[in-house]
């Protein structure tokens, strides 16, 4: 009997050594390592692009394909079919929802009418952010769905293509003229005002410099002529008359008063054109502006905007009709489409050098525009970025951590002197860039 | 022998439970083991960790400090020297940091990928940093016309040259910071995985084990119980041959009628002493006893004989071995304490017990005996057969007389 319990006894004490060390060993330590990876890990991000068949949305989905590597993240990407489909756009959202989707980063091709379904998409608890554009965050009806936008302030890029076309128009009568790649859209309209507010703020100010110029010369002549009659008495009446000139010449009426496509002060971009007013640029706000007050006539250097519908053969239609029938001695585009058209009719006139192409964006193509001379230089983004950026900030506002709400990505001027710079093969391709300098990147 | 076995049997059953003691401590020593090297693999991991993202932190916070400088030197507040000092030093701060960053090895491989984007964004913005750093100082020590519309542009180059490389710097170091948190989560999750496998797979190894010796101890211990009870009945059996073969040898040896030892008895028992000892031996035949059976019946005559032999064995038991060396013939070897005389005596008292009358079946019948007697000097006979001979002979002797009286074997 005693023995039969000890055996009994020597069983138990065995299983329980064994079961213990068992719930020691399997128990002890963080409850599940799968518990440390943040609530994005593996989330499905729906990415919508804003056209097919661009290199610029290539590269944004190259940019969101290693975010979702190096973040594991289930990236969807989309794109619309042109810059014009909105209805496509509304699918894919309508798709995003459908697939689950933690996040969607698009790239709304009309400022408003998303907003219904980014509104639905919100609501459902799914962060909404945007890219390159953005929808009209000052419309009435807009709550705040939108978490964050990534992209390039549009804007600068046409203030900055204002500060290269201003160096082509030697004289009053030197036109540029504007191709936009659409009428509808917010990109175009943004770019568009931009460099038609910077470059008559410029032209007025240095049509007023030049007049400066012209008055100082005008009074110096005046002042030996006088002296020479005079017998050299005394000085002139009038010796100011320079700085006179110099603070009333310039132009005072601000923006022109010729209403319609051209001139006028860019509506929508707040106070534009003119000088810098020193300091960092205002982006959006207040950017130069016309001279203040004053005379009522200034210079008008924008002879006309048109719009291509994002199509080659239009644009190049338009550039052709310009170069035959006009003075424009610079042509400003603002998507990589109409660069390309204007470039083939530049080639077509044989104008290299005599007229100056500045476009938006940059493919294949414009690159090699720029090295033949027929492109003057393009205004770049940094579509790898947007793309990286725009994933990465959808984790992060899964993962419930502060975002900023808005990243300008920044933009910059390409042309044949400066192509070959890391600079700018770093905002025209980081990837390639790195993966070039450092053989062990994948 | 049975508790021998016993014995053995319960000592292996407590073997069994040692050799599970000794796999657990096994089991729980590796298990140690593998623990302190996972403490030491996750401390390692900590360590490179932790040195990378103060690196990492550190040469984002210059980069932060870096741009705030620069922007200030834009918005043209503050000393400009101070700015450009400032900058400097932060941009060889920077430098430092990150090429001790790229030293350490083992670093995650998408963590290292970011990291060399936003060295890539860093050193494009120091270079044109440095680049306009030179041509400020020249335009302000100048202060030409060319110098101040270098100056007045300041706001310009900087956001279309500086701003887009200031920013992506700034982006891409958080992206490589938060990369490199995540990975240090993940190498750590990964280490406690492995922690899991191994100790998970100790853990299943220990509890097969437990069984199997369970198991096993189980079985043997039935083994030894079916040993223990085939055991048991061979020495049943083996008790029962014993006594079986005793009993076979007192039949071979006992003249079953009688009770009394037979002729291979006698063989057995004096048949060594023929060469070197001396005794007194005799032989009795009851004269005329095959009548007896023919007449009365063998049955009759087996009861006769062994009421003989009851009585022979009663009265002479003592002073000499009896035997029944042929049907109604016995046999007396007297023992050595006997004296030749005192054999005499005892030869003519048995011959007159079995004279006696016997009461058969409520018959009484009485029959004389002849008897030979032969004091047996060593040597005197090869073997039995030859002392049997003789005292047959000279019992047939007695027998041709009329029988009913003594007849010494004589000597050679």
């Amino acid at each position: 009997m005693e023995t039969v319990r000890r055996k009994h006894l020597n069983r138990l004490f065995a299983g329980v050594i064994a079961l213990s060390s068992v719930c020691v060993m399997t128990g002890c330590g963080p409850r599940n390592a799968a518990s440390q990876r943040p609530a994005a890990y593996g989330a499905k991000i729906v990415v919508i692009g804003a056209a097919s068949g661009e290199q610029f949305w290539d590269s944004v989905q190259n940019g969101t394909k290693e975010a979702a590597e190096e973040f594991g993240y289930e990236v969807i990407y989309r794109n619309a079919k042109s810059n014009n489909d909105i209805d496509g756009q509304i699918q894919l959202v309508h798709e995003a929802i459908d697939l689950g989707a933690k996040a969607i980063v698009i790239a709304p091709n009309d400022p408003i009418k998303l907003d219904e379904v980014l509104q639905e998409a919100a609501d459902k608890g799914i962060v909404v952010g945007t890219i390159d554009t953005n929808v009209d965050t000052e419309n009435e009806n807009y709550n705040g769905f939108v978490t964050y936008h990534i992209g390039s302030a549009n804007a600068s890029g046409g203030q900055i293509a204002a500060r290269q076309a201003i160096n082509f128009l030697q004289s009053a009568t030197d036109k540029a003229a504007i191709i936009g790649h659409s009428e509808a859209s917010v990109t175009a309209q943004q770019s568009v005002n931009a460099f038609r507010g910077q470059l008559t703020g410029l032209a007025n100010q240095q049509a007023a410099l030049a007049a400066a110029e012209a008055a100082k010369k005008a009074a110096a002549e005046a002042a030996a002529k006088a002296q020479q009659e005079n017998g050299g008495e005394g000085a002139p009446a009038g010796t100011n008359g320079p700085n006179d000139a110099q603070q009333g010449g310039a132009p005072q009426g601000g923006a022109p008063q010729d209403a319609g496509q051209e001139g006028g002060a860019p509506q929508g971009e707040g106070q534009q054109g003119g000088a810098p007013q020193g300091g960092a640029p205002q982006g959006e706000g207040q950017q130069g502006g016309a001279p203040q007050g004053g005379a009522q006539e200034g210079v008008n250097p924008v002879l006309t905007v048109l719009y291509c519908n994002d199509d080659i053969d239009i644009a190049k239609a338009q550039a052709l009709e310009l170069l035959e029938n006009s003075n424009v001695k610079v042509i400003y585009t603002t998507s990589a489409h109409a660069t390309r058209g204007v470039c083939e009719a530049v080639d077509e006139m044989e104008m290299t050098g005599k007229v100056a192409v500045i476009g938006f964006n940059a493919d294949d193509s414009e690159m090699n525009y720029i090295k033949s001379g027929t492109l003057t230089g393009t205004i770049i983004q940094n579509p790898y970025n947007i793309g990286y950026l725009g994933v990465f900030y959808a984790g992060r506002c899964i993962n419930n951590e502060r975002v900023s709400a808005n990243v300008d990505t920044g933009i910059t001027y390409v042309n044949k002197n400066n192509l070959k710079n890391a600079e700018i093969q770093l905002m025209l391709d980081p990837s390639g860039y790195v993966k070039e300098h450092w053989k062990d990147v994948k | 022998m049975a508790s021998l076995k016993k014995k053995q049997g319960s000592s292996y059953k407590g073997g069994g439970f040692v050799i599970a003691a000794v796999a657990l401590f096994l089991v729980l020593t590796i298990n140690s083991l593998m623990l302190l090297i996972t403490y030491q693999k996750t401390s390692s991991i900590f360590t490179t960790t932790s040195k990378e993202m103060n690196l990492i932190n550190s040469a984002n916070g210059q980069l932060v400090a870096a741009n705030t400088e620069v922007l200030e030197i834009v918005a043209g507040i503050g000393n400009m020297d101070g700015h450009i000092n400032a900058i400097t030093a932060m941009f060889e701060g920077i430098r430092e940091k990150l090429d001790n960053y790229e030293k350490i090895e083992g670093h995650d491989e998408m963590a290292l990928r970011r990291f060399r984007y936003a060295r890539a964004f860093i050193e494009a913005y120091d270079e044109k940093l440095l680049t306009y750093q030179i041509r400020l100082n020249a335009s302000r020590n100048s202060r030409d016309e060319e110098a101040d519309k270098f100056l007045a542009q300041i706001p310009y180059i900087y956001q279309e040259e500086i701003a887009p490389l200031q920013l992506n710097a700034s982006e891409m170091m958080v992206a490589s910071i938060s990369i490199g948190a995540a990975s240090a989560n993940k190498r750590t999750a990964e280490s406690i995985r492995f922690v899991y496998f191994i100790v998970s797979i100790l853990a299943v190894v220990l509890v097969l084990g437990e069984i199997a010796i369970l198991l096993v101890a189980r079985y043997t211990r039935r083994s030894i119980d079916e040993i223990d009870r085939k055991n048991a009945q061979f020495a049943e059996a083996s008790s029962k041959l014993m006594r079986s073969r005793e009993k076979m040898e007192d039949i071979s040896t006992l003249n079953i009628l009688t009770g009394l030892k037979n002729r291979y008895a006698l063989e057995q028992d004096i048949g060594s002493r023929l060469a070197d000892s001396q005794f007194n031996i005799a032989v009795f035949d009851l004269d005329g006893f095959r009548q007896i059976n023919d007449m009365y019946g063998y049955d009759f005559g087996d009861e006769y004989l062994s009421q003989i032999a009851e009585r022979l064995r009663n009265e002479f038991g003592a002073f000499c071995d009896l035997y029944n060396i042929a049907g109604n013939e016995f046999c007396a070897v007297f023992n050595r304490e006997v004296s030749d005389t005192q054999a005499i005596h005892y030869v003519e008292g048995i011959c007159n017990a079995m004279a006696s009358p016997y009461t058969i079946f409520n018959l009484t019948v009485q029959l004389t005996v002849s008897a030979s007697t032969y004091h047996y000097v060593a040597g005197d006979c090869l073997n039995l057969n030859s002392l049997l001979v003789k005292m047959d002979g000279a019992l047939r002797y007695v027998k041709r007389q009329g029988g009913g009286r003594i007849q010494e074997v004589m000597n050679i």
